[in-house]
């Protein structure tokens, strides 16, 4: 049997008392959504993946900040697009709010950086995360939905590689 | 023996952090009187989170470190059945002062909210004394009082924390495992397996 004495006479009540004159803790919604943002901004970290990466806003863990290079072989390469990512207080049971703040002359794009990819409306599962999401728009810039476009005029060059890249090049302004 | 307890810290803005100061001290008093469980303690990697700006950090360690002292004398003058301890002795860095605090928080927390007072002072029998390692890897006995088995541990892929000895889990039928919660609050969203997408309610 453990010696009980020591606490025998501090009851809880003592750590009642004191809570009471504390700010009152989170509420563990907000909570868990704060530690899991946590969670995958550090498996980003450690992760390392190759032309994706993402950081949360200053002061504020619910909004990030992340970047896309274009793959290799796509005519997007060596292009370097940033893009925004606002997560719901129900993350990750409703999918964030990506958005490209860089311009992006994509089919599955359209002119305010509005992204039109599966996964992040009807298709969004709570196992998928951030790392998830930036290599599926990755795989999205070289691989776009031509059926159904936000930017018909894309969709339309798409066939053209060399006429796309050109347009590439041309639309493209690096976010400052 | 016992199962690890194993948390990450959330605190996000200096206010926060500023503002645990003051819950630390009191967590920290319990602590030290002996009166939370602190046998098993492991801190998940959240070094690099907590970050404080130069100016206010030289302010924050002294003052933490000398609440600590003072939790310590306090400690050793009323709790004569335990060891005594000082801050030297525990030698501890000013992250881990915070990160034991935080921890200590974070425990009280969901112990207080989560459990009966039968179930609290159940816990608490269970204490035989605080013992810090100067490695700081300290032992804290599970808040969840259940026998633990040293089964391998797997990630809640929907809240991406360890799913702990078996406890709490939600099976579904394609064989992918969540926490009860988790799992439970997804399904009311969506009736497919987040990592497989199959369907698995049949209702």
């Amino acid at each position: 049997m453990p010696t009980n004495q020591g606490f025998q006479d501090n009851t809880p009540a003592v750590i009642m008392s004191s809570k009471q004159s504390l700010p009152a803790p989170k509420s563990v919604d907000t909570q868990s959504v704060l530690k899991r943002l946590q969670s995958e901004l550090m498996c980003l970290m450690m992760s390392g993946d190759p032309g994706i990466s993402a950081f949360p806003e200053e002061e504020n863990i619910m909004s990030w900040k992340g970047t896309i290079l274009g793959s290799t072989e796509t005519v997007f390469e060596g292009m370097e697009y940033k893009l925004s990512l606002s997560f719901p207080t129900d993350y990750p049971f409703k999918p964030p709010k990506v958005k490209f703040e860089t311009a992006c002359f994509h089919p599955n794009v359209d002119a305010f950086g509005n992204i039109c990819l599966d996964i992040l409306q009807d298709q969004w599962s709570s196992a998928y995360d951030v790392r998830t999401i930036l290599l599926s728009i990755q795989s999205l810039l070289g691989e776009p939905n031509i059926s159904s476009p936000l930017n018909t005029q894309a969709a339309a060059l798409w066939s053209n590689q060399e006429e796309y890249r050109k347009m590439v090049l041309k639309l493209f302004k690096p976010a400052s | 023996m016992q199962k690890v307890f194993a948390i990450s810290i959330n605190c996000v803005s200096k206010m926060e952090q500023m503002q645990s100061i003051e819950i630390n001290i009191n967590i920290g008093v319990e602590l030290l009187r002996g009166n939370l469980n602190i046998e098993v303690f492991e801190t998940v990697g959240l070094e690099n989170h907590i970050d404080y700006e130069d100016e206010g950090q030289s302010l924050h360690e002294e003052h933490q470190r000398s609440r600590l002292n003072e939790l310590l004398d306090m400690r050793n003058s009323e709790n004569s059945s335990l060891a005594p301890l000082n801050i030297e002795e525990l030698n501890l860095k000013s992250r881990e002062v915070d990160l034991l605090v935080h921890e200590l928080t974070y425990l009280h927390y969901n112990f207080k909210d989560q459990y009966s007072n039968e179930e609290y002072n159940a816990a608490q029998e269970k204490i035989i004394s605080a013992k810090v390692n100067p490695d700081f890897r300290v032992k804290t006995i599970p808040y969840v009082l259940s026998p633990s088995t040293d089964e391998e541990s797997e990630t809640c892929a929907i809240c991406l924390d360890e799913i702990k000895n078996g406890k709490n889990i939600g099976s579904l039928q394609c064989g992918h495992e969540y926490h009860i919660n988790c799992i439970k609050r997804w399904l009311r969203v969506k009736d497919l397996c987040p990592k497989c997408k199959r369907q698995c309610l049949p209702f």
